[in-house]
């Protein structure tokens, strides 16, 4: 075993990033126990795609680990891959905090350490969140998607173009609800 | 009586068909009517040189859900939330047929909110619309 290696092993038992060469998918895969109550126990595949990026693969969904390229934020964007009769594609992804936005349930706060397997452990505990709370729940997916895509829309009608921005009567109607929710108590 | 509420006192009938036989008609301005009736009332806007003749629909109930549902839906929103394109924009010189295409959709927006499960879905998005538009920075 080469001495980058043996770096890189003891930086991941001490729970922290070591050289630039740790990989995401060494951080995520480490702890494989708490990977699997994760995901509910659904059989998986971890997939290394870069240094920065990688995926836990399931039948019925996939999660995808991001860094940014400094290492200091971290995502953890879920994808639902079978369609259950909705609108929407169900290809579209989003942030495991958008989906627990969809049922009103607070993400847990983040703790500091951008690489870190604490890090991992948040963005674990926050996909374990929607997994069992709202992907066991068709009813509950299918009023997921429906405020995915409404946010996607809203967000969409806020930096577009003028000539595909939604009616001046829809943007005034938006921005002085917006208004007034801030104002209220 | 204004010019929006004659047109809209003119589509009684209809209103009538929407709404059941009890409903109001309020002018709270020139440019503002209320149809009141019963668990909702539709509100009706036309401003001086907008051309466009637009509504809402305020709720008297929402189904209860930890995601904050507002009571007051534009219906342009809540035709949006299933799937429909934007209205295209109004000529000024046709009221009656603008208001005759905008109660078109507020027949269609209650129908929606109407639906117990299509309500509580619409809700939804239109908080998600509002969150995606408020968090755009």
């Amino acid at each position: 075993m080469g001495l980058t290696a043996v770096l890189r092993r003891l930086a991941q038992a001490l729970g922290d990033w070591g050289p630039a060469e740790t990989r995401i998918a060494d951080l995520v895969g480490q702890d494989r126990a708490l990977l699997e109550r994760a995901i509910a126990g659904a059989p998986y595949e971890l997939v290394d795609v870069t240094d920065y990026q990688c995926r836990v693969v399931t039948e019925a969904f996939t999660v995808t680990f991001t860094w940014d390229y400094r290492g200091e934020w971290m995502t953890a964007n879920i994808c639902l891959h079978a369609s259950r009769n909705h609108p929407l594609d169900p290809h579209l992804e989003f942030p495991a905090e958008f989906w627990l936005g969809a049922q009103g349930l607070p993400a847990r706060p983040r703790r500091p350490g951008p690489k870190s397997s604490i890090r991992i452990r948040d963005e674990l505990e926050l996909v374990r969140q929607v997994v069992t709370q709202i992907f066991a729940d068709e009813r509950k997916v299918r009023e997921a998607l429906f405020y995915l895509d409404g946010r996607m829309a809203g967000y969409n009608d806020r930096v577009l173009v003028p000539e595909e921005a939604p009616p001046p009567l829809v943007t005034r109607w938006t921005e002085e609800r917006l208004r007034r929710r801030a104002r209220a108590p | 009586m204004t010019g929006l509420a004659s047109l809209i006192e003119a589509e009684r009938p209809r209103l009538a068909d929407m709404l059941g036989a009890a409903f109001a008609l309020v002018e709270d301005d020139e440019g503002h009517v209320r149809i009141v009736a019963e668990g909702l009332t539709v509100h009706l806007y036309s401003r001086a040189g907008e051309g466009a003749i637009h509504s809402s629909i305020e709720l008297a109930f929402v189904p209860a859900h930890a995601v904050p549902f507002t009571t007051h839906l534009h219906s342009w929103l809540v035709l949006k939330s299933r799937g429909e394109a934007w209205p295209e924009p109004q000529r000024e010189d046709l009221a009656p047929a603008r208001l005759a295409a905008e109660l078109d959709r507020v027949d269609r927006a209650i129908a929606i909110v109407r639906d117990e499960t299509r309500l509580r879905e619409t809700l939804l998005w239109e908080a998600g619309y509002m969150h995606g538009y408020a968090s755009w920075d």
